[in-house]
């Protein structure tokens, strides 16, 4: 039924799965980064409740539209979605995210939370 | 006496797409991630049918499936594209490695090839910063695990004394 070959495959996509997840996605400080379709900027890491309803603001003070119906808290440097528009939930249901590397999506309103220690946006410090 | 071939599509086309709305409600640990239960009867069709017929029940899932489930172009935009990219890396698989491969890798192949479809759409049409997270890895996880329990759930049906007799009919 099974063969050495068909266990050498399936053992390369297990150890690719591991690596991936356990990579280490960057060294630096870590970053909350918005993506809220073609647009994406960091947005203040700091405790509270947020939403996407209006203008969201940056680190540097910059407003940009997000107009998503999307609400979200930030506790302990976790951060959670507690409400979504979408009917799948894909974000709400998702665990809060603190770790490098780490995503919060929802694809249909074209919105991701992604904890960023790499520097994605070549931000200058 | 014998079976007719599309009356066969069609009813493992149904079961195909009852298994993809029933999974809807099943919950997974990591939101997102599917059993793919309904990938059983496209390999029991690949196996035991032709591939035409396996191809037809794929595209029929994948344009089905997502009525059932919310947000409807959304998954049709995963749905089609992915069944069809899985569908064609398991038919080249089983034709050319079909004495060497078991249904158990040649799942896993479909199972991955989903999954990275998925991945590209999302990052093309929705998210472009997915690269940069440790998303594709639980996800490749998953589909691996996923694929090598459909494939042994494939594996004894298609072994199956009373299914082997009802294909030997065709």
């Amino acid at each position: 039924m099974v063969r050495i070959i068909d266990i050498i495959i399936i053992l390369f996509f297990l150890v690719l799965s591991i690596v991936l997840i356990f990579k280490p996605y960057g060294y630096e400080a870590k970053k909350l980064l918005l993506v809220v379709e073609q647009d994406s900027y960091y947005i203040p890491f700091k405790p509270g409740k947020y939403n996407l309803y209006s203008q969201v603001e940056d680190i540097y003070g910059k407003k940009h539209a997000a107009y998503k119906s999307i609400d979200y808290i930030i506790e302990d440097e976790k951060v959670q979605v507690t409400h979504s528009d979408c009917a799948n939930q894909v974000c709400v249901n998702t665990a809060a995210i603190s770790k490098c590397g780490e995503a919060i999506i929802c694809a249909p309103n074209k919105v991701a939370f992604i904890i960023d220690c790499k520097n994605i946006l070549k931000v200058s410090k | 006496m014998k079976v007719n071939i599309y009356i066969l599509t069609g009813l493992m086309a149904s079961v195909s797409i009852i298994l993809g709305v029933i999974e809807n409600f099943i919950p997974s640990p990591v939101p997102a991630i599917r059993l793919g239960l309904s990938n059983i009867p496209i390999l029991i069709m690949l196996y035991l049918a032709e591939a035409n017929y396996a191809l037809l029940l794929s595209l029929l899932k994948s344009f089905i499936v997502p009525i059932f489930s919310a947000n409807i172009f959304f998954k049709l935009s995963l749905s089609v594209p992915a069944s069809l990219f899985s569908f064609l890396c398991m038919f080249i698989t089983y034709k050319f490695f079909k004495e060497k491969l078991s249904i158990i890798t040649i799942s896993v192949i479909g199972a991955v090839a989903h999954m990275v479809m998925q991945v590209v759409i999302v990052s093309l049409l929705y998210i472009k910063g997915l690269i940069y997270t440790n998303i594709a890895g639980v996800l490749l996880l998953s589909a691996v695990i996923t694929g090598i329990l459909m494939g042994i759930a494939a594996y004894k049906i298609i072994n199956h004394r009373q299914i082997k007799e009802m294909f030997s009919r065709l």
